[in-house]
């Protein structure tokens, strides 16, 4: 007898009716009725295409060779652990900390400013205007920003929304002045990039042709 | 003297959380859990190779059980290539069974695919919904399986309700030639040519190739009346009847009934004259 007063949903009761009997049963069917009035349509539900998988004729159909049908199923199996991978992905930027800084994430992946600069294909210089948000957030080409949140396995959202905070001070600068330094207006990604001197040709090229992509 | 066999590391097994309707923590078998346990310190082309086993009384041997929970160690752990492998075991010896339940839907590989989907949503979900194929597989993918045929066959009876003139319904209402329909048990073993060459598997056949004439919900009609004992009515309320089920009149039901013997001798007599 089950005294079990507690939540169980509709796949627990299923799944029990289906291990209670080899066989679809009238009487087993209303004994679970019984115990389980809430579910009555579906036991019966269940309980007839129960019934109707056993009984019914074979049809033909797109039916494939088996090893066919087989490579099939292998590739739902691939498309939901690939789909689970990215919600775990997904879930993992959310449960993150909200980012404080793009270097700091860097060097917990083991890089230097320099190699995470080259990592994205950029200057050292440009990475530090990125990281102090002293380059306007709307001129920077998505590429960019994707490839950052790859690098530091941040989605690219979270980039967005770290770019587009209001310009920093770089840390460790001394200021003579009692009044706080004023920052200028954040300069436009590709105007950084043509008055950089650290890019090399091929990185300045690279850039500049994104540049007519985000007017 | 140590009884703990050589060679085998005890390695712990992660406990299943859900709790079934009577309120227990669901268990796996003491066979599973040895089956896990030993599988975990196995190299990967070792526990590969034990999962290829299929004889059920092999050394070795690993149950469907045992294979969910290794595949989602797998998948925990990004061990790709034995996730995909065991994957590929475990669908090579679920494929019967369900091909079985989906055989009578016309988009048998789509059916089965979505099988094949809820099945490994299940084994991979993040929560324990999934843990009961860890105790009883072979029933949770009985219960799936027919979930997803019982989707499938209530679409196709509608397309195909949706394609033709509603034939049966033109009995509805009608006074029945006779009223005796219980006792004439057209059952169909009885409709057909019962011969001593007949072996089962062919009676079996025949039995089918006749339900195949017969159109829904007339079928089911009889599959419940004639082949499973179902009453067409009752006086007692919490009796499971066929009208009950299909929700029409009694009368309804009988007329379909003899509609459907008649389909059956005009099927006897072009097939066996």
């Amino acid at each position: 007898m089950n005294n079990f007063i507690g939540q169980y949903s509709l796949d627990d009761v299923l799944d029990a009716y289906s291990e209670a009997s080899e066989i679809p049963s009238r009487e087993i069917l209303a004994e679970w009725i019984a115990r389980y009035p809430q579910f009555e349509h579906e036991l019966i539900e269940f309980t007839v295409a129960w019934i109707q998988s056993e009984e019914l004729p074979e049809i033909p159909g797109d039916q494939k060779d088996l090893n066919a049908r087989l490579q099939g199923g292998l590739r739902i199996v691939q498309e939901i652990y690939e789909k689970r991978s990215a919600e775990d992905q997904t879930q993992n930027w959310q449960s993150r900390a909200k980012m404080a800084s793009m270097i700091m994430e860097g060097s917990l992946l083991g890089w230097s400013t320099d190699q995470f600069a080259r990592r994205i294909n950029l200057s050292v210089a440009i990475l530090r205007k990125l990281e102090n948000r002293l380059i306007d957030a709307v001129t920077i080409p998505i590429d960019l920003i994707k490839l950052i949140g790859v690098s530091i396995q941040r989605d690219p959202s979270e980039i967005i929304a770290y770019l587009g905070q209001p310009p920093m001070l770089q840390s460790g600068q001394m200021y003579k002045s009692k009044q706080p330094p004023i920052i200028g207006k954040p300069q436009g990604f590709f105007d950084a990039i043509r008055n950089d001197g650290e890019l090399t040709d091929d990185q300045r090229t690279y850039w500049l042709s994104l540049e007519s992509g985000t007017e | 003297m140590s009884t703990k066999p050589p060679n085998v590391t005890p390695v712990s097994v992660e406990p299943l959380t859900r709790r079934n309707t009577s309120g227990k923590v669901y268990k796996r078998s003491s066979a599973v859990e040895v089956q896990i346990s030993a599988a975990l310190s196995l190299s990967d082309e070792e526990l590969v190779s034990r999962a290829s086993i299929r004889e059920e009384t092999a050394n070795g041997y690993l149950q469907e059980e045992s294979l969910v929970y290794l595949i989602r160690t797998s998948y925990q752990r990004k061990n790709n290539f034995l996730c995909n492998k065991l994957s590929e075991i475990l669908l090579t010896r679920c494929q019967e069974q369900v091909a079985f339940r989906v055989r009578a839907i016309e988009q048998k590989d789509d059916a089965f695919n979505d099988v094949v989907r809820v099945l490994f949503e299940k084994i991979l979900a993040p929560d324990n919904s999934g843990d009961f194929l860890q105790v009883r597989f072979r029933f949770a993918l009985k219960r799936i399986s027919i979930s997803i045929f019982h989707q499938y066959y209530r679409d196709q009876i509608e397309e195909r309700e949706n394609l033709r003139p509603s034939s049966f319904q033109s009995l509805d209402g009608q006074e029945n030639e006779k009223d005796d329909w219980d006792q004439v048990h057209v059952a169909i073993d009885s409709d057909l040519p019962v011969e001593d060459s007949f072996s089962s598997v062919e009676l079996e056949s025949l039995k089918r190739e006749a339900l195949q004439i017969l159109k829904e919900p007339i079928r089911t009609a009889f599959i419940l009346h004639h082949i499973k004992g179902w009453q067409i009515e009752s006086n007692n309320p919490k009796e499971i009847t066929v009208s009950g089920y299909l929700e029409t009149t009694p009368r309804t039901i009988r007329n379909w009934l003899q509609q459907a013997e008649k389909e059956l001798r005009k099927w006897r007599g072009d097939h066996h004259e």
